[in-house]
């Protein structure tokens, strides 16, 4: 019964989970990094909102630093196609809120830092920060 | 404790507050003279963006965290599996940052049972509450962050894991105004023999003006401390003392007119003034049915202080109070003063907190529903995270961020449904996750409020209720 227990379990694991958790080692990773672009992110779509052109100009570049970084990182390690392809991702959302700002429209930047955010948790639903 | 020295001040309507409140950092420096003149009266009612479904929210915040996994998370394999390890694959993903490792898998003497037409699990700790499943609908999938009762309990509140920004009940007395002018529009209610976890930072405004933080009512029959009039002063002396100071408030306001904190200030003497009376009456069970009494169980010692809380909540909705957050207290269990964390003896922790609980709410639920309140205000019962599955200390559980149970009833609640699960032993939530932003944007759009167009300008930033994350859980909605 354990056993078929586990099983069952395991299957419901991987039928619910989008991803299989990552069990690279991460210890390697720049939280210094992580944490700014968090910090930034937390800070983009309320300034945009806020038609803060320039200041979310500088939080998006400064995203997009990270996120080439955090690409190059996962190519590095391999067996992470998952980090890489998030990365890729979270540099286009970030391209389109910079051209939506460049643009003046606050509105389609807002919803394109909204889905940069979204790419970041899925990110970190498979690559956990320490302490979650 | 809100006193009224301190609402004078800040709910000062606060426009002297506000002007003291901008000069220092990180707050308010984004208050300019456009919201001046709005803020004449900040608590004046205001439209929500669509029609709301709820009034009012009554926000049960279950401090300490209870085990629904004893509640209503019914795991029959977990029973079946108790005493064993925890299966690898059901720890895949997870950082448990127990002290003292995973323990075994822990089954608590639970017996269960179906209700209503749901179907819904209760355990017997909560046979009352089991009598209203077809009014809940359950979240079973709730996640949040962080593994300490301040942290969590602040990101259940403000949504943030830092003080600084305001709680819930603060933005949707920012965003829908008051709709009583004589009750604050946010209330807090606490029982116990302490101030509950994290204080006041978890109904404080944070960035938005200070008026719009949650006025705690103490017990007995005087809620609001210093509000009653002092002995030696009788009501005409006070009455002719307010009518003199507004006269001149008013002929200094006729000669600069554009000096809207003078305005405010007025205004905040003639609230202060009318609370005298409404804030006692608010909270006066004088005229209160005996039965009505019995059903919040205001007659049994086991729970009357929770009983009190429910009763007094369900007459501040009934007077228009958008908000009130009432936070489950301490009792004295196994020779300690405990909240619902349960890290040892979670048996007789939770048959106390349980039956302290049980009955009030559901006289809660049963009373607004006879009244016909139920139908405009929403009823969530919310923990800071929920425990685990693995056992602790022998007789306990550990804090488990990752999967646990909620509930919300009443207005524009899909009643009788159940969304999201955990997996079979409860620990982790699987599939689409309900986090503390999904839960606030949720509430405000019962409310009548898109989250994402409910901003405060601080800093230059457009802030909004949910930070930068939160998603409408529409599978909760009628």
């Amino acid at each position: 019964m354990r056993n078929q227990f586990i099983g069952a379990g395991l299957i419901v694991a991987l039928l619910t989970a989008s991803v299989v958790w990552a069990e690279i080692d991460l210890s390697d990773f720049d939280e210094d990094l992580m944490k700014t672009m968090d910090d930034t992110n937390k800070t983009l779509e309320p300034d945009i909102a806020g038609k803060n052109a320039q200041a979310a100009i500088e939080g998006i570049e400064i995203i997009q630093q990270g996120l080439q970084w955090t690409e190059e990182y996962f190519a590095s390690k391999g067996n992470a196609e998952d980090g890489v392809k998030l990365a890729q991702e979270g540099k286009q959302h970030a391209m389109q809120a910079l051209a939506a700002v460049n643009a003046g429209d606050f509105e389609k930047a807002a919803a394109a830092a909204r889905d940069l955010t979204k790419n970041c948790k899925a990110c970190h639903e498979i690559y956990k920060p320490k302490g979650l | 404790m809100k006193s009224r020295r301190d609402i004078l001040k800040t709910a000062g309507y606060g426009l002297g507050g506000l002007a003291l409140a901008s000069s220092l950092p990180g707050n308010l420096s984004g208050f300019g003279s456009a919201w001046a003149a709005e803020l004449v009266d900040p608590l004046a009612p205001k439209q929500p963006h669509f029609p709301a479904k709820a009034k009012s929210v009554i926000w049960l915040h279950m401090s300490g965290a209870p085990s629904t996994l004893d509640l209503f998370d019914y795991k029959p394999d977990l029973i079946k599996l108790s005493g064993q390890d925890v299966p690898p694959s059901f720890l895949k993903g997870i950082k448990t940052s127990t002290q003292g490792g995973v323990g075994k898998l822990f089954a608590s003497k639970r017996e269960w049972k179906q209700y209503g037409d749901s179907g819904a699990y209760f355990s017997d700790l909560l046979p009352n509450l089991g009598q209203h499943a077809d009014k809940m609908a359950f979240i079973r999938s709730s996640t949040t962050i962080g593994a300490t009762h301040d942290i969590s309990i602040m990101k259940l509140n403000t949504g943030d894991l830092n003080p600084g920004r305001p709680t819930l009940g603060a933005w949707v007395a920012y965003a829908l105004g008051s709709a009583n002018p004589d009750l604050p529009p946010y209330v807090v209610l606490y029982a116990g023999k302490r101030e509950p976890r994290g204080g006041g930072v978890n109904w404080a405004s944070g960035f938005l003006p200070a008026v719009y933080q949650g006025t705690a009512f103490r017990a007995g029959e005087s809620p609001i401390l210093h509000l009653d009039r002092p002995e030696l002063i009788s009501a005409a002396q006070q009455r002719s003392n307010f009518d003199l100071l507004r006269k001149l408030n008013e002929q200094r306001g006729a000669r600069y007119p554009q000096d809207t904190e003078l305005q405010a200030r007025i205004r905040s003497y003639e609230l202060a003034y009318r609370m005298e009376t409404t804030a006692p009456e608010a909270v006066d069970f004088s005229k209160e049915t005996a039965a009505t009494k019995d059903l919040y169980g205001i007659n049994e010692e086991a729970t009357k202080d929770y009983g009190t809380n429910m009763l007094r909540a369900r007459r501040l909705v009934e007077r228009g109070v958008r908000f009130v957050q009432v936070v489950s207290g301490t009792l004295d269990i196994a020779g300690d003063n405990r909240d619902w964390d349960a890290h040892q003896d979670l048996e007789l922790n939770h048959a106390a907190h349980a039956r302290a609980i049980d009955k009030p709410i559901a006289g809660l639920l049963a009373d607004l529903q006879s009244r016909g309140l139920l139908e405009s205000t929403l009823v969530v019962w919310t923990s800071e995270f929920g425990r685990t599955s693995y056992g602790q200390s022998g007789s306990g559980r550990d804090h488990n961020p990752w999967g646990y149970s909620q509930w919300m009833a009443g207005a524009g609640v899909k009643a009788g449904t159940s969304f999201g699960l955990t997996d079979e032993i409860g620990l982790q939530s699987v599939g689409k996750k309900v986090d503390t932003y999904d839960l606030h944007a949720t509430v405000l759009h019962l409310m009548g409020l898109d989250h994402l167009k409910t901003t405060f300008l601080n800093h230059g930033r457009a802030e909004r209720p949910t930070v930068v994350y939160g998603d409408v859980v529409h599978e909760l909605l009628a």
